[in-house]
């Protein structure tokens, strides 16, 4: 079978793309009234596409789609929520550093060493009292109470919150 | 066919009448006007960017769908994204307008591709076999046959290049204009209507191969 004509293939697929003008369109119509190849391919590219198109959506998919609005809406308000705690979390962190900053900044200025006075003379330390206060250390000590690591609960909600917050777009 | 309200009605002319938009800034206005009211709680403005986004969203993603349950979860993520970006937009620049359309659009072909790439599924059979059997035709064996040629080719949709397959439905099923097409996935409309015909020609080829194929496989042993 021979295929369509070189210089009417574009307009060919053109007009399956909905983007042929009604001059093109009537002389691609006077052409095809005279070439049954091109009225072949012509036929052929309407049907491709016919059969590529899907479906309307089946009664499932509608179901499934019911109420979705609502569980999206839900999610957001979620996450909203979780950004203010973590953002009124991280607020009263700062002010609570601030305050701390002020309160102790008088006293550690006061106990600022006075570069200009004197060195204190050198005293050798009292050995043994220094070994009675001396913790030894344990091999299970604290360390064994932490959750090892990748233990930690992940919910499903939390998935998506990382992706509420993982959005990048190429492009504005 | 599903339509996005945002977009106009679509309408059952044949695919060889497609129609042609020209995307519009006042649906860009009003997108970007729910979408502020929303973020300062106006519910209601939710679930109007909802109605006049979810079918066009739908029909974007359910191509890449095993289940239905896959495809509103696709289309919800999607949806929430770009929401997502949207506020970002306005607390770091004070954005009054964005492509609310174009951002959502772009992120459920995104999010379509990367959920069949991850399930693996793409040698499955995807939403239609749900709702193929509802098509009405003269005799069983057209019906079947018909129905067969379809999984191929839409088979064969999932396995074109990511632009070619992207611009194809986009413009196939979600009915967007080359326009909009470009906007969504960030190329010159001009691109996008090359990408369109080397995926219809591509198809066609693919189409005519196994068409062939499966004319001359002996019975019982098609694909």
């Amino acid at each position: 079978m021979t295929g369509p004509c070189p210089k009417w293939e574009p307009l060919l697929l053109d007009r399956v793309a909905g983007e042929l003008d009604a001059e093109s369109s009537r002389r691609l119509d006077e052409h095809l009234a005279a070439c049954a190849a091109c009225r072949a391919e012509s036929a052929a590219l309407a049907e491709t596409l016919s059969l590529a198109e899907l479906p309307p959506p089946s009664e499932a998919e509608k179901a499934a789609l019911a109420g979705a609005h609502r569980s999206a809406l839900t999610t957001w308000k979620q996450s909203v929520r979780r950004r203010r705690s973590f953002a009124a979390a991280t607020a009263a962190l700062a002010v609570a550093a601030a305050a701390a900053a002020f309160v102790l900044a008088p006293g550690l200025a006061r106990r600022a060493p006075d570069m200009t006075a004197p060195p204190a003379a050198w005293e050798v330390p009292d050995l043994e009292e220094a070994w009675s206060v001396a913790e030894i250390a344990s091999p299970s000590g604290d360390a064994a109470d932490e959750a090892p690591a990748g233990t930690a609960e992940s919910s499903g909600d939390d998935v998506l919150f990382a992706e509420l917050e993982d959005v990048e777009l190429d492009s504005q | 066919m599903p339509a996005g309200t945002a977009m106009g009605e679509r309408s059952d002319e044949p695919r060889s009448m497609l129609r042609v938009l020209t995307g519009g800034a006042a649906e860009r206005e009003r997108d970007s006007e729910l979408v502020r009211a929303f973020l300062v709680g106006d519910e209601e403005a939710f679930e109007e960017l909802w109605r006049r986004h979810e079918p066009t969203l739908l029909s974007v993603v359910r191509r890449y769908a095993r289940v239905p349950e896959d495809a509103r979860d696709l289309v919800q993520r999607a949806f929430l994204r770009a929401l997502s970006a949207s506020r970002r937009g306005v607390a770091a620049r004070g954005a009054k307008t964005f492509p609310f359309k174009a951002w959502v659009l772009r992120i459920a072909v995104n999010l379509a591709k990367n959920h069949a790439r991850d399930e693996a599924r793409w040698r499955r059979e995807p939403l239609e076999a749900v709702a193929a059997v509802e098509a009405s035709s003269p005799s069983a064996d057209e019906a079947l046959l018909r129905r067969e040629r379809e999984r191929l080719v839409r088979k064969a949709v999932l396995e074109l290049p990511r632009r070619q397959r992207e611009v194809l439905t986009l413009r196939l099923d979600a009915d967007l204009s080359f326009e909009e097409v470009a906007e969504v996935l960030g190329i010159t409309r001009n691109n996008a209507k090359v990408c369109f015909h080397h995926a219809v020609r591509r198809l066609r080829e693919l189409v005519g191969d196994r068409a062939s194929a499966a004319a001359d496989a002996p019975e019982g042993e098609t694909p």
